[in-house]
C-alpha cells in the first residue's frame, strides 16, 4: 500500500478508495478531446470534513486533486485529470438536507440529481429549476456551478442562479460560506435557524462568483443552497415553427421582455428530436417532421385564479406573436407541445446527446440573442465545410439573465469507432470555435482547447492567475486546467 | 437682510453634498442630452463649481483653510446666479439652506476684500457714473423714446410707471422691442409714462458682483421716482428689474409698496380685458426660454431672520417659519398664455423649462467677465431650442436677446430670436 | 501640492491643463467629507483632508496612465463618480482625487438585448429617462437617482425601491472595464462586443459581493447594466410643483399603500405576494418617511404633519407598512393583478396606510418619490445635512421582520435619551429583490450634524444592532457594519475570516498600495470619536 493510499483511505474508508485500473480507466476520460490521463485514485467521501481532510492532504503533499459531482457520461473534460492527481468524486455526497417551501431553497450535497430532488421537492409542492433535459447521473449543485443554463429565462436573474447559498472549500483548505450562508453551522443550516437565500459576499468578495465556472480550480463545494420554485397549477406550452432562427428572434426577444413565460428555448429540429426521442432513426424521422427551428413556450397558472392567470397570459403571447407574423400551436409534425413539455420534466436515462451517435463535441458558448441567426448560419456552414452534414448538428439556444445573453449549445454527434469521422469532428470543432468567436460566441465555460480561445485576453488571465495563487497557492485543485 | 457670509456657517453644514444642485430636478428630466442645471460646473467641470461646491470653499475660506486664488475667485465669479441651485436644492432640503444668499454672500465678502475682477470694477464704475453697467451716457437713457410722445413720469402723474431698463434703453439693436411694448400699452388706453433719462439702473448688476450697496443706493432712488409718479404700478419689460424690483430689494429690506409687474404680465391682463388684439396669423412654429430673472428669481423674496429649533430628539424645524422659496412662482404662464393667444403660432416646449430652465448666460457678471462662458451657456440653449424642432426662439428678457443673438452670431449658425413683443406686432 | 514636481507635470500632461487642479480651493471641495474624515479619526467633523490635487479624466486611457503615474510615485490616488455625500472620497493625506465627472456617456443602450453600457457619471435618473424611451428601466438605489449607476454596480451596495423588478446593483452587472491599481486596463463581460459572460471563473467576485470594493481595486471606467422591463410611458406626466411634484399614476398601473399591526404579518403578506409574482414595486418603509419624503415640502411641513399624525393615533398604529406597485402591460393582466392583490390583502387583513390623509394628488407625489427616486436625500434635511444608517443587511425576509421588531425595541430607549429622533417606530425601509422574499433593510437614523457628542452616543446604537446581529448569527452580507475597518474585521471573524483573503486581494492586484483603501482595508488611522 502506498502512503498515498494509505492516508486517503484513512480519510475516506477503504470502501470508498478505488485504485482499480478498470475504475481508473473510466475516469481517465470523457466524450471530449481532451487527452485521457488516469488518475492516481479515486475517492468517493460521504461526509463533508472528508472533503476538508481531503484537502488539507493535498496541500500537504501537494497532490492535485480533480472534484467531480456527476456520474457519467461527461462531455467537457473538465474533471479529465490534466495532471496526475486523484478524483474527488462527490456523487456519494447525495443528501438533501432541508427543504424550505416558504423561501423556496432546498439545502443539497453535490451528489443530489435533479430526479433525486425533484421527488422530494414534489412533497412540498415544488419543482426544481432545470436545465434542458439533464441526465439522469447529473449532480444539480455541479450544473449550476458550471452555470449550465436553466430553461426558465425570467428566473434567472444572475449567472449565479439558481445557487442561492452554499459552503467552500477553497483550494488552501479555508471553508467560506457564500452570502448569508457564511458563519452558519451545519446544524444551523439544516434545523432552518440560517436561511441561505443571498448568494452574494460576504463583503466585497464574490466567493461563489469566483468559485463558478472555475471548473473545480478554486474550491470544491460541499452543500449548497439552492432555488426552487412553486409548481404550478396548469400549465400551457406552445410550439412555435420556423423555417430560420432570424424569424424567431424579434419574438423571442419580446417574450423575454414580458417575463410571463416559464420554459422558453429555441432547438433546432435535430436538437429538439433529439429531445423526443432516443434512437438514431426516431430521432431523423421526428426531424423530418419538424420545422428546421422550434421554440418552446411554456405558460403556466399558479396558486391564485390560474385560470384567469393562464388567460392573460396566453392572450399576450398570441398578440405578440401574431405582431411577428407567428403562430402559437398546440402541436408541429409529429410533436405536440405537451409532449415536449413532459420531457422537460425528468432526467434522461441516456443523455440527448448521445442518442445519434455514442459519442459526440459538446460546445457551449454564449451570446446575444441577436447574434444567434447568423451564428447559426455559420455553424452549419463550417460543417459543410468539413464535409460534415448540418442536419446532424444540433443546436440549442437558451436565453439566460431574463433575455439579456443567451447560452448556446451546438453538439456534433460522432461514432467513436470511426476515426475518420473523429478526426473531422476535432477538426470541425476547433474551426467552429475560432470562428463563431469572430462572429460573437464567448466561451464562457472555456472547457479544453477553448480556453485558448477566451484567454487571448492576457489581462483577464493575469488577472485569474492572481485569483487563483489567492485562493489555491499550492495549485492543488485541478492542476493544469485553465490557467 | 443679505447677512455676512460667517451669518451662513450653520447652512453651510447643512449641504450633504447630495448633487442635487447641478441637475435638473428628476421627475422634470427628459432625456440625457438635457439632464444639467448648471452652467458653471458643465463648463468647468470641478465640484468647486456647483453651488454644493461653492459652499464647501466659503466655508473653507471662512475657517482660513483657504486663501483668495485666481482660481478660487474664478469659482466664486464663474456663475450666472442663476438661481437653479436654489430652486433644485429646495427639492431636497427644504427651506434649510439659503443657497442664492450664500453665494451672494460670498461675492459680497470678495468685493469687501477688493478681489472682485477688473471686469466688474469697471462695471461698477459705469455705474457710479453714468447709471447704467453698459458705459453708455446717461442722458442719452430716454432717447429710445423719442417721437413716441409717452408720458414723462417725472412730471406728471401716471397709474403705471414704465422701467425700460438699461439694455433696451441703450442696446440699439433691442430699441424696436422696448419701443413696441410702449406704444401697445399706449395703444391700449393705459395711463402709464416713462422716466427717460432720469431713469436709472435698477442696480441689480452691481448686486450681482458683490457691491450691495449699489443696489441700496438704486433701490432709494427708484423708490423716490415711484413716489413722485404717483404710480399704483411699476411695469418693465426688463426681467433683471423685475427680478430686483420684486426679490431683491425685498431681500435688501426696500419695499416699493406698488405692484410690480413684468409687461408680459400687463399685456396677458390686456388680452383678458380684450384690450389686445390679435388679426394676423403668424405660421411659425417657436419655443419659449424662460429668462431667470423673470422665472426663478422673479418669485417674492420673504424675509427671515428666524432660528432652528430642535425637536423630535434631533430634527430641525424653523422658527418662525421660514418661507420656502421654490421658483415656481415666478413669471412662467403669463408669456406662453400670449404666445398661445397669435394666432398660427406653435408653441413647443424645450425640455428644460420653467423653473428647470437653463440660463442664457448673461448674468451674474458673466457676460462682462467671462465672455467664452456666457457664449458656450447661450449656445447650450440655442442647441436645446434647435432640439424641439422650433424656428426660432423666443422669450422676454433683454439680456437673454442679446446674449443669444451675439453667440449665434459668433457661431456663425442661423437661428432665429425673437423677443414676444416681436411675434405680437406681426399678429396685429 | 504634489510634492513631486515630475509627477504633477506628468499628470497634468496626461489630463491637460484644465482638468487638472492643484489649487486649495478647488481641492476644499473635495475635501470636505464629514463621513469619511470621521471614518479616518479626525475629532473634527470638517477636518480637511490634504489632497494634493484633483484630475478629471476624460478616458480609461488617461486613467491608466495615471494610475501608472502613481504607481512610479507612489502617490495614492482615489477615484469618484457623483461621490454622493462625499462618503467614499478620500482620506489619505498628500492623495490626488480623480474625478470621473468627464466621462459621462451612455455608450450603448441595446433595447433588444436589454443592457446598457455606461461610463461613470451616468446617473440613474439619466440612464432611466432614456431607458423608458425604449420600455426599459434601470435599477436605482436608495441613496437617490442622481447617483452613478456604475459606481453602484461596481463598487458600491445596491439596493433600490423597485428591486423586484430591478434587482439589485451587484445583480446587474455584466461587465466592466476596469483599471487596475498596476494600470493594466482589463475588460470584461458585455461591456465588449462579443463578451457575453464571465471568463470561466467570475472575475467579478475579485472585486465585488454583496458589496464592491469602493475604489481600493482599481478605478472602473465603464460598466454593463442589465435594464429591466418598464411598463409606463415613455415620459410620466408631471403634476403639481416643485418641491414635490407628483406623477399621474399610469392607468396601466395602481399603487397600494397599506398598513399592517405587526411586522410578522407584514413578512407574511410580503411572501404572499412574491409568490403570486404581481408586484413592480414592493417597498417597506417608516411612517415617518411619509411627510419627509413626499407629504410635506420641508421639516417645518413634515413636524407639522407628524403632530397631525400623531393626534390621529397613526403613529402609534401605522406602524408596519407596505407599498406595492403594479403594472401591467394589457387590461386583462392588471385585472388579475389587482383581483390577486386585493385577496392578498383580504388575507392578511392589511389596512390602509394614513387614512384619511391620501388624496389623489398625495398618491401622486408618492408614485413619483418611488419612480424618480429623487427624495432620499430628505434623510439629509431632517437633521441638517447628516444621517446614519444601521444594518443593511441582505437576508430573508422572515429574518428582516425579526430585526424590525427587535431594532424597534432597541429604538425605545434611545430615543428616551434623546439619543435618536423620535419617529415612532424604528426607520427600517427596505424590500424584497426579485420577486423573492429575500430583501434589504436599513434603519436610517437622523443626526444633528453640529451636535459631535451625539454622533458618539448614536454609535452605541450602531454597536447594539450589531451585537443584536452578531447574536443571532444575521450578519447576513455584512450590512453596513463593514464601513469601518473595526467593523469589517469584526463581522469577518463571524463570517469566515474573509478579511484576510481581502488582504490578499489587496496585495496581489495592488503591490504598490495606490489605491485608496479606507473602505476597504480601513483608514490609515483608527476610528476614534472625540
Amino acid at each position: 500500500m502506498t502512503q498515498l493510499s494509505k492516508e486517503l483511505i484513512e480519510i475516506v474508508g477503504a470502501e470508498r478508495f478505488y485504485d482499480d485500473p478498470e475504475i481508473l480507466e473510466k475516469y481517465s476520460k470523457d466524450n471530449s478531446f481532451v487527452p485521457p490521463r488516469k488518475p492516481l485514485a479515486v475517492v468517493k467521501p460521504i461526509k463533508g470534513d472528508q472533503i476538508e481532510r481531503i484537502v488539507d492532504y493535498a496541500n500537504r503533499t501537494l497532490i492535485n486533486i480533480i472534484p467531480t459531482s456527476s456520474g457519467f457520461p461527461k462531455f467537457f473534460g473538465d474533471t479529465v485529470p490534466a495532471c496526475p492527481g486523484i478524483v474527488v468524486d462527490l456523487s456519494c455526497l447525495d443528501r438533501i438536507l432541508r427543504v424550505d417551501r416558504r423561501n423556496k431553497i432546498a439545502i443539497i450535497e453535490p451528489g443530489v440529481t435533479f430526479d433525486g430532488l425533484r421527488m422530494v421537492l414534489e412533497k412540498e409542492g415544488m419543482v426544481p429549476y432545470t436545465p434542458l433535459l439533464p441526465r439522469s447521473t447529473k449532480s444539480v449543485l455541479s450544473s449550476a456551478l458550471e452555470r449550465e443554463p436553466i430553461t426558465i429565462p425570467k428566473d434567472h436573474w444572475d449567472f449565479n442562479d439558481p445557487i442561492a447559498g452554499g459552503e467552500v472549500i477553497i483550494g488552501d483548505g479555508h471553508i467560506q460560506g457564500f452570502g448569508d450562508s457564511a458563519g452558519h453551522t451545519m446544524e444551523e443550516v439544516e434545523s432552518g435557524k440560517a436561511v441561505p437565500v443571498m448568494p452574494l459576499g460576504p463583503s466585497s468578495i464574490g466567493w461563489l462568483n469566483m468559485v463558478q465556472g472555475a471548473q473545480g480550480t478554486l474550491g470544491i463545494v460541499r452543500w449548497a443552497s439552492v432555488r426552487c420554485r412553486i409548481k404550478p397549477s396548469i400549465e400551457k406550452p406552445f410550439l412555435v415553427a420556423a423555417q430560420d432562427l432570424k424569424t424567431l428572434v424579434p419574438f423571442l426577444q419580446k417574450l423575454l421582455k414580458r417575463r410571463f413565460c416559464e420554459e422558453l428555448f429555441v432547438l433546432n429540429s435535430f436538437g429538439l428530436a433529439s429531445v423526443l426521442t432516443t434512437e438514431a432513426e426516431a430521432i431523423k424521422r421526428l426531424q423530418a417532421s419538424l420545422s428546421p427551428w422550434v421554440l418552446f413556450v411554456n405558460i403556466a397558472g399558479y396558486a391564485r385564479h390560474p385560470e384567469k392567470e393562464i388567460e392573460w397570459k396566453e392572450e399576450e403571447a398570441m398578440e405578440l406573436a401574431a405582431g411577428e407574423g407567428l403562430e402559437l400551436k398546440d402541436a408541429i409534425g409529429g410533436v405536440s407541445a405537451t409532449e415536449v413539455l413532459k420531457a422537460l420534466q425528468v432526467s434522461a436515462e441516456k443523455d440527448r446527446r448521445l442518442r445519434f451517435k455514442n459519442s459526440c463535441e459538446v460546445m457551449p458558448f454564449s451570446t446575444t440573442i441577436d447574434k444567434t441567426p447568423e451564428l447559426a448560419t455559420s455553424i452549419a456552414r463550417i460543417a459543410s465545410d468539413y464535409g460534415y452534414s448540418p442536419a446532424d448538428v444540433s443546436i440549442y439556444v437558451q436565453p439566460v439573465i431574463q433575455g439579456c445573453q443567451c447560452q448556446c449549445e451546438v453538439v456534433y454527434p460522432y461514432d467513436p469507432a470511426e476515426k475518420k469521422e473523429m478526426e473531422k469532428v476535432k477538426g470541425l470543432y476547433m474551426t467552429a470555435a475560432r470562428d463563431l468567436s469572430y462572429g460573437g460566441a464567448y466561451y464562457s465555460r472555456p472547457y479544453g482547447n477553448l480556453a485558448d480561445i477566451t484567454y487571448k485576453d492576457t489581462e483577464i488571465i493575469n488577472v485569474l492567475r492572481k485569483i487563483k495563487r489567492i485562493l489555491d497557492p499550492n495549485d492543488i485543485l485541478n492542476s493544469g486546467k485553465l490557467y | 437682510m443679505l447677512k455676512k457670509l460667517e451669518g451662513y456657517e450653520k447652512e453651510m453644514y447643512f449641504c450633504g453634498r447630495c448633487n442635487y444642485c447641478k441637475w435638473v430636478n428628476a421627475p422634470a428630466m427628459k432625456s440625457k442630452r438635457f439632464s444639467k442645471i448648471c452652467p458653471s460646473i458643465e463648463d468647468k467641470n470641478f465640484h468647486a463649481y456647483s453651488c454644493s461646491g461653492k459652499i464647501d470653499v466659503a466655508w473653507s475660506f471662512l475657517k482660513g483653510r483657504i486663501p483668495y486664488t485666481e482660481k478660487m475667485l474664478d469659482v466664486v465669479y464663474r456663475c450666472t446666479l442663476c438661481g437653479a441651485c436654489d430652486s433644485n436644492c429646495r427639492v431636497i432640503m427644504g427651506n434649510m439652506i439659503s443657497n442664492n444668499e450664500i453665494l451672494h454672500a460670498l461675492r459680497v465678502k470678495c468685493a469687501e476684500n477688493g478681489q472682485a475682477p477688473p471686469e466688474h470694477m469697471m462695471l461698477l464704475e459705469s455705474m457710479k457714473r453714468e447709471d447704467n453697467p453698459l458705459g453708455e451716457a446717461k442722458a442719452k437713457r430716454g432717447n429710445w423714446a423719442e417721437g413716441l410722445g409717452l408720458k414723462d413720469a417725472t412730471r406728471e402723474k401716471v397709474d403705471v410707471l414704465f422701467h425700460a431698463g438699461c439694455r433696451f434703453s441703450y442696446d440699439e439693436d433691442l430699441g424696436d422691442v422696448v419701443r413696441s411694448y410702449a406704444m401697445l400699452l399706449k395703444e391700449a388706453g393705459v395711463d402709464f409714462g416713462i422716466a427717460g433719462k432720469e431713469e436709472a439702473c435698477c442696480g441689480l448688476r452691481a448686486f450681482e458682483v458683490g457691491f450691495k450697496g449699489e443696489m441700496e443706493k438704486y433701490a432709494e432712488d427708484m423708490m423716490t421716482r415711484l413716489k413722485t409718479s404717483g404710480a399704483t404700478k411699476l411695469v418693465t419689460p426688463c426681467a433683471d428689474g423685475y427680478s430686483a424690483f420684486k426679490y431683491y430689494y425685498p431681500w435688501i429690506g426696500v419695499n416699493l409698496n406698488v405692484e410690480v409687474l413684468h409687461v408680459t404680465e400687463y399685456l396677458n391682463r390686456l388680452i383678458e380685458k380684450g384690450k389686445l388684439h390679435f388679426k394676423k396669423e403668424v405660421p411659425m412654429r417657436v419655443t419659449y426660454h424662460d429668462p431667470c430673472h423673470l422665472g426663478r428669481l422673479g418669485e417674492v423674496y420673504e424675509p427671515w431672520n428666524g432660528e432652528w429649533k430642535e425637536v423630535l430628539g434631533h430634527m430641525l424645524i424653523s422658527e418662525p417659519r421660514k418661507p420656502l422659496r421654490t421658483g415656481e412662482n415666478g413669471v412662467y404662464e403669463a408669456p406662453r398664455n400670449i404666445l398661445h393667444h397669435i394666432p398660427g403660432l406653435k408653441l413647443v416646449e424645450m425640455e428644460r423649462n420653467r423653473v428647470n430652465s437653463w440660463c442664457c448666460g448673461a448674468g451674474g457678471g458673466v457676460l462682462e467677465a467671462f465672455p467664452d462662458f456666457a457664449y458656450r451657456t447661450a449656445m447650450e440653449r440655442i442647441e436645446e431650442a434647435k432640439a424641439t424642432g422650433a424656428e426660432a426662439l423666443v422669450t422676454s428678457c433683454s439680456w437673454c436677446e442679446r446674449t443669444f443673438k451675439d453667440a449665434i452670431q459668433e457661431s456663425g449658425q442661423q437661428f432665429e430670436v425673437y423677443d414676444i413683443v416681436e411675434l405680437i406686432r406681426r399678429a396685429q | 501640492m504634489l510634492e513631486n514636481k515630475d509627477a504633477a507635470r506628468m499628470l497634468e500632461n496626461i489630463v491637460g491643463v484644465d482638468n487638472f487642479s492643484e489649487d486649495p480651493a478647488i481641492i476644499s471641495s473635495y475635501t470636505l467629507l464629514p463621513f469619511a474624515t470621521r471614518m479616518a479619526g479626525s475629532k473634527d467633523m470638517f477636518d480637511m483632508v490634504k489632497l494634493s490635487a484633483i484630475l478629471l479624466p476624460g478616458s480609461a486611457e488617461e486613467v491608466s496612465a495615471i494610475v501608472k503615474v502613481c504607481n512610479r510615485y507612489k502617490i495614492t490616488f482615489k477615484a469618484s463618480s457623483t461621490l454622493m455625500h462625499a462618503w467614499s472620497g478620500s482620506i489619505r493625506e498628500g492623495s490626488i482625487h480623480i474625478d470621473m465627472r468627464r466621462m459621462n456617456r451612455i455608450v450603448k443602450l441595446d433595447d433588444k438585448n436589454m443592457y446598457a453600457v455606461v461610463e461613470p457619471y451616468v446617473s440613474g435618473r439619466e440612464l432611466a429617462v432614456e431607458a423608458a424611451k425604449k420600455g426599459l428601466a434601470t435599477h436605482i438605489i436608495g441613496a437617490g437617482s442622481q447617483t452613478s449607476v456604475l459606481a453602484s454596480a461596481t463598487s458600491g451596495w445596491g439596493h433600490g425601491h423597485s428591486a423586484t423588478t430591478t434587482s439589485y446593483s451587484g445583480r446587474n452587472y455584466l461587465g466592466s472595464e476596469w483599471v487596475l491599481p498596476t494600470g493594466e486596463i482589463v475588460r470584461w463581460g458585455m461591456v465588449e462586443e462579443g463578451k457575453a459572460g464571465h471568463p470561466g471563473p467570475g472575475l467579478v467576485g475579485i472585486h465585488r459581493g454583496s458589496h464592491g470594493a469602493f475604489g481600493a481595486l482599481g478605478i472602473f471606467t465603464k460598466a454593463a447594466i442589465k435594464l429591466h422591463p418598464w411598463p409606463g410611458p415613455t415620459q410620466l406626466e408631471i403634476t403639481g410643483k416643485n418641491p414635490t411634484p407628483g406623477f399621474r399614476i399610469p392607468k396601466n398601473m395602481k399603487v397600494y399603500l397599506l398598513a399592517y399591526p405587526t411586522p410578522e404579518e407584514l413578512g407574511d403578506a410580503t411572501y404572499k405576494i412574491v409568490d403570486a409574482h404581481i408586484a413592480y414595486h414592493i417597498w417597506c418603509q417608516p411612517m415617518f418617511f411619509h411627510p419627509q419624503r413626499w407629504m410635506g415640502d420641508s421639516n417645518d411641513d413634515h413636524y407639522e404633519i407628524w403632530k397631525r399624525l400623531q393626534a390621529a393615533g397613526l403613529t402609534e398604529k401605522n406602524l408596519d407598512q407596505l407599498t406595492v406597485v403594479i403594472a401591467a402591460y394589457s387590461e386583462k393582466e392588471l385585472k388579475y393583478k389587482e383581483k390577486v392583490m386585493e385577496d392578498i390583502i383580504r388575507e392578511t387583513g392589511a389596512e390602509q396606510c394614513l387614512p384619511g390623509f391620501l388624496t389623489e394628488q398625495d398618491m401622486e407625489r408618492f408614485f413619483c418619490a418611488q419612480i424618480a427616486v429623487h427624495k432620499p436625500c430628505t434623510e439629509f434635511r431632517t437633521g441638517g445635512g447628516e444621517m446614519t444608517s444601521s444594518w443593511g443587511q441582505i437576508l430573508n425576509w422572515d429574518d428582516q421582520m425579526k430585526a424590525k421588531k427587535a431594532i424597534r425595541e432597541m429604538q425605545k430607549k434611545y430615543v428616551a435619551q434623546g439619543v435618536l429622533t423620535d419617529v415612532a417606530a424604528e426607520s427600517c425601509w427596505g424590500g424584497p429583490i426579485e420577486q423573492k422574499a429575500l430583501g434589504h433593510t436599513e434603519f436610517v437614523n437622523f443626526t444633528n450634524i453640529l451636535d459631535l457628542e451625539f454622533v458618539k452616543r448614536q454609535r452605541e446604537f450602531l454597536d447594539e444592532t450589531k451585537e443584536f446581529a452578531k447574536k443571532e448569527k444575521l450578519l447576513g452580507t455584512t450590512g453596513l457594519y463593514v464601513v469601518t475597518a473595526e467593523g469589517d474585521q469584526d463581522a469577518s471573524k463571524h463570517l469566515g475570516n474573509y478579511f484576510e483573503y481581502k488582504k490578499k486581494i489587496k496585495k496581489a492586484l495592488d503591490p504598490n498600495d495606490v489605491a485608496d483603501s479606507t473602505l476597504y482595508l480601513g483608514a490609515s488611522r483608527p476610528w476614534v470619536l472625540p
